[in-house]
Order: structure tokens, then sequence, then C-alpha cells
């Protein structure tokens, strides 16, 4: 009795044991239906992800290709815009400024010379403009009998300039001259700091006379001018170098960064015979604060 | 104990089949649906970005077909440059005073022009044929230039051709003044192109300067029988001779007429100035 029990059970684990073997071979067929079809389906969420990741990326270029076309645009827009503000209203902050020296010989025969440079203004009250230029477009080194200034304004209409203050270690000078309420001119302001190196600056003057010439550059370094110090002209310290086009007569013009604030006053200048390497160097707005307030000049 | 032993194998036995078979519990039909209703998301989404996909390639293919007429804030300076530096030394104001008799002269009649050409120290200047009108009058004509640094010349009219709107002046330097020739562009320009134009006026002193772009032709002007070109400039007076330089510092054109209520100039384009100086010189 005691045998079959064992053999009963034994039998009965057999039997179990193959039920359970059978549905595992029904489950794993069905498995492996639902694999397939679980493959099938990840395969195409893989094709679509990664389409989709493409797609998204195309748009993003497009986009930002676009995004760049606006900034062009705008830029372009801006730029024109600056043009013409420059060859329209900042023009009418520049001046030219001529020293005429006269001299009477033994004869009193009369000999005239002189130099001409820039200037810009700064200032302004109820009767005059006030303005600022280089101290060696006024001051002659040579003993003249009688000098003159005068400044003319970005139309060439001439005016009589005094000068207020002049310092050679700035190579800096102050000039008044008369308001004419028919011909009014415009005041320049000043930046608050230095220009750094890469600033677009724009350098406005009269080279050779020619009225109002201007010249886009870049600030390309600072440094002390070597040059042949003179008792008109004694920079010692570190001055804006820049690529914006120069020549002789740009001496005490404005140089202005592209909020057209003023970030210099252009000193020294030269360039090659196709004027296409400019080298400037200007008195940086620093050092023009410290000539006004060594001049009394609040503005 | 054999039993048992018998026992504990199939036992065993079954313990190991059962593992490595790995029966699944999971649900098949939710697993699939997850992913079904993943991939059915991720089509609607490729739908969507498919359609934003081809609106951007619609406007790429405007972007591309625009951006040409377009340019960087450097190649503008260094345009700005190239028109402060050389064009506007080639820039002159003509004055033609005209009288009927010689002896007797009026106030002059002011255009602007620009050099061209120069063999020592004569220049040739091309003009429009505005300042030329009172030749054909049979009046008596005296012609003064005013170079970049107002610096004033006698002149001469050389030639100039009524169809083409355009006249040819000569003057002799003796300042010492450093101007400058133009080159003549050897195509024309086209519409949205930049062009600055330079100019005098008869009441002011220096050269002035205006940057535009082209916006149009105009066939019918009633004044010469080829395109001219148009660009809106902010001026209120005329400034008939004005050069129009290109991109390049090159002359595109000569402005030949004005409408002041609509700010427009309409100028003379490069094969038009091309032409008339191969008439001229040759």
């Amino acid at each position: 009795m005691k045998k079959i029990k064992t053999l009963f059970l034994v039998l009965a684990f057999i039997l179990v044991s193959l039920f359970t073997l059978s549905s595992c071979v029904f489950l794993s067929e069905e498995y492996k239906a639902f694999k397939e079809e679980y493959l099938r389906l990840l395969d195409e969420y893989n094709i679509l992800n990664k389409q989709n990741t493409t797609l998204k990326s195309e748009v993003q270029i497009i986009n930002q290709i676009d995004t760049n076309y606006q900034e062009l645009v705008q830029n372009e827009t801006e730029t024109f815009a600056l043009f013409s503000t420059l060859e329209n209203d900042v023009i009418k902050s520049t001046l030219l400024i001529t020293e005429k020296e006269i001299d009477y010989n033994w004869r009193m025969m009369i000999s005239e010379s002189g130099s001409i440079g820039s200037g810009f203004i700064i200032k302004e009250d109820d009767n005059y403009y006030y303005a600022l230029t280089n101290n060696h477009v006024v001051s002659s080194e040579a003993n003249a009998s009688f000098t003159k200034i005068y400044v003319t304004d970005y139309n060439q209409k001439e005016y009589n300039g005094t000068v207020l203050y002049k310092n050679a270690d700035y190579d800096m000078a102050l000039v008044r001259f008369s308001k004419n309420a028919s011909n009014p001119l415009n005041v320049i302001t000043l930046a608050s700091s230095d220009a750094a190196i890469n600033d677009t600056v724009i350098a406005i003057g009269n080279p050779y006379g020619q009225l109002n010439s201007i010249g886009i550059g870049k600030v390309t370094n600072y440094q002390v001018p070597n040059y042949q110090r003179s008792a008109v002209s004694n920079v010692t310290y570190s001055n804006v170098v820049h690529s914006a086009y120069m020549m002789p007569g740009n001496s005490g013009g404005m140089l202005i960064n592209d909020s057209l604030e003023v970030v210099g006053i252009n000193t020294f200048g030269s360039t090659n015979s196709t004027y296409e390497k400019t080298t400037g160097l200007a008195s940086p707005v620093s050092k023009i604060n410290e000539f006004l307030l060594l001049a009394g000049v609040t503005l | 104990m054999r039993k048992v032993k018998v026992l504990l194998i199939v036992g065993l036995l079954f313990f190991v089949t059962s593992c490595t078979v790995q029966i699944p519990t999971d649900n098949y039909d939710e697993h699939l649906s997850e992913l079904s209703a993943s991939i059915l998301d991720l089509q609607a989404q490729n739908t969507a970005l498919s359609a934003e996909l081809e609106a951007a390639n619609v406007r790429m293919a405007e972007i591309m077909s625009d951006i040409e007429n377009h340019y960087d804030k450097d190649t503008l300076y260094n345009w700005f440059n190239k028109c402060n530096i050389y064009a506007v030394r080639s820039n002159v104001k003509i004055a033609l005073t005209t009288s009927n008799s010689p002896f007797n002269l009026g106030d002059p009649v002011y255009s602007s022009g620009v050099i061209i050409a120069s063999s020592g120290s004569t220049y040739y200047a091309i003009g429009s044929y505005f300042a030329t009108k009172a030749v054909e009058k049979g009046m008596f004509t005296s012609y003064k230039i005013y170079d970049a640094f107002e610096t004033s010349y006698s002149a001469s009219l050389v030639s100039y051709d009524q169809n083409l709107g355009l006249a040819l002046f000569r003057f002799t330097v003796n300042s010492g003044n450093e101007l400058n020739v133009m080159k003549v562009r050897s195509s024309d320009l086209e519409e949205y192109d930049p062009v600055c134009t330079i100019f005098s006026l008869s009441n002011s002193t220096y050269n002035h300067m205006i940057y535009s772009t082209i916006t149009d032709k105009a066939s019918d002007t009633g004044y010469v029988d080829y395109d001219l070109y148009i660009t809106k400039i902010d001026v209120i007076s005329s400034i008939y001779g004005a050069m129009n330089v290109d991109v390049d510092g090159k002359l595109a054109g000569i402005v030949l007429l004005t409408k002041n209520s609509s700010y427009e100039a309409y100028f003379a384009p490069a094969s038009i100035i091309n032409q008339f100086l191969n008439n001229v010189f040759n």
C-alpha cells in the first residue's frame, strides 16, 4: 500500500511536471508571437523616433538660419540708420579749426601761415559753443607776431575762435566761439568709459581740409605714442590705437563709439599711399575728462 | 530513503524547468498597446514636424533668394569707408552760368558730377545732360567745377548725349588736391542692391552722402528711352549728376531725375555710362 502511495505520488509529480511543461510550451509560443510583434513595433518606434530627431534637428537648423537672417536684416537696417545719423546729425558737431599766424617783417610786410585741424563741440550755453581740439592745432611753435583762430562748422560757416585753456601734456585745447541762432549746431556727448580693444570706433574730421570726412574702424590697442615731443604736444600716457581713416587735418577730431559718444580725441595718424592701412592715435575720454577738470569745465 | 531521493529529484526537475522557461507574468496586450500608443504619438509628432519642416523649407527658400541682397556689418562698414575715403574725392560740383549775352552772365545753376578719367592734370567728369541744356538753346555758357575740397576750376563741355541724358566735362587741376578717378561697373545693379549717393548741393560746401537700396526700375520717365533705376533717398533738393556707388566702391549710376514729393532719385545705370563713354572716346 505504501508502495502504491509512493508510486501515485511520483506519478502525480510527473503529471504535474508534464502539465507545467506543456503550459510552458504553450505560453512560450504566445510569448514568441508577442515578442515578434513587440520587436516589430519597437523597430517602427525606433525608425519614427529617429525621423523625429532628424526632423526636429532640421527644423531647428532652419529656425537658426532664420534667426541669423533676421539678425542680419536688423543689423543692416541699424547700420544704414547709423550711416544716416553720422552723415546728417553727428557732422553738425564737427569743426574745422584754422590757426593763422601773421608775421610782420622789418619792412612791415605781412606774411601769413598756419595750420588746420579738426574739433568738436562738447558744450553750449546761451551765447557760446565750447569745442575741443588738439593743442598742436591752435599753438604754433613759431614766434608769430600775431595768431588768430578760426572755427568753421560742418557747412563752412566761419566764426572767430578764442582759446580758453590749453595743455601740452594732454595736447588738448578748449576753444569758444559765438552762437549763430540761424545756424544751430550739435553738442556731442562724452562716453562714460574708455573704449575697449575691438570696439567699433568712428573718426570724424577734415583730412586735408575736406569737410566732414568719416572713417569707421576698430580699437586695436592702447599704447604710449612714440613721437618727437615738443612744447605744444607732450603726451606720455597710453592712447587709443585704432584703424579708422585718419589723415593730416584729422588732428583734434572726435573719435566716437557706435553709440555716438566721444571715446577719444584724435591726435596722430598715418596711412599708406592707398589709404588701406590706417593707424590713428587718440587721447582716451578719461584723459579728456582730466583735461576738462583742469580747464574748470563742467559738462 | 530512495523514495525521498526520487521525490527530491522530481521536485528539483520541476523547479529547474519552471525557472528555465521563465513564463512571462506581464500582460502582453498592455505592453503592445503602450508601444502602439507611443508609435501613434510619434507619428502625430512627425506629421506635425513634417508640416513644420515644409513651412521652414519654404521660408528657407525665401531666405536663400533674399540673403544675397543683404550685407553684414563689416561689409557695410567697408563700403562706407570706400565711399568716404575714395569715392568722395571723385565728387564734383558743376556750376553752369548762362546768359543771352557773353558780357552779362547770370547766377550759376549747380549740379553734381563724378570724375571718371584723367590724363596728367586733366580730369574728365560725367554729369547730367541737365547741366548742358542751355547749350542747345544757343545761350552763352560758362562752366566751373568745384572738387571735393571746394577748390574751383574752369571747365569745358567735351560732349553730351541727350538720348542717354549724360554730359562729359574736362578741367585741369592745379591745386595739388588728391582727386580720385572712379571705375565704372561692368554690369548693372539689381533691385535691393545698396548704393551710396554722393553729391554736392548749391547751398552747401561739403560732400553729401546718402546710403540706400534700389527699390525699382522706371521705364516711362519721359526723359530717356531706357529704364532708370530708383532709390529712395531722404533729400529735398535736386541732385542731378550725383554718383551712385556700389558696395565694391565702383560707379553704378548717375542720377538724372529726382521726385522730391516721393523722395525718389532716378539714375542711369552703369551700362548706359559705359555706352556713353564708348561713344565719346571711340
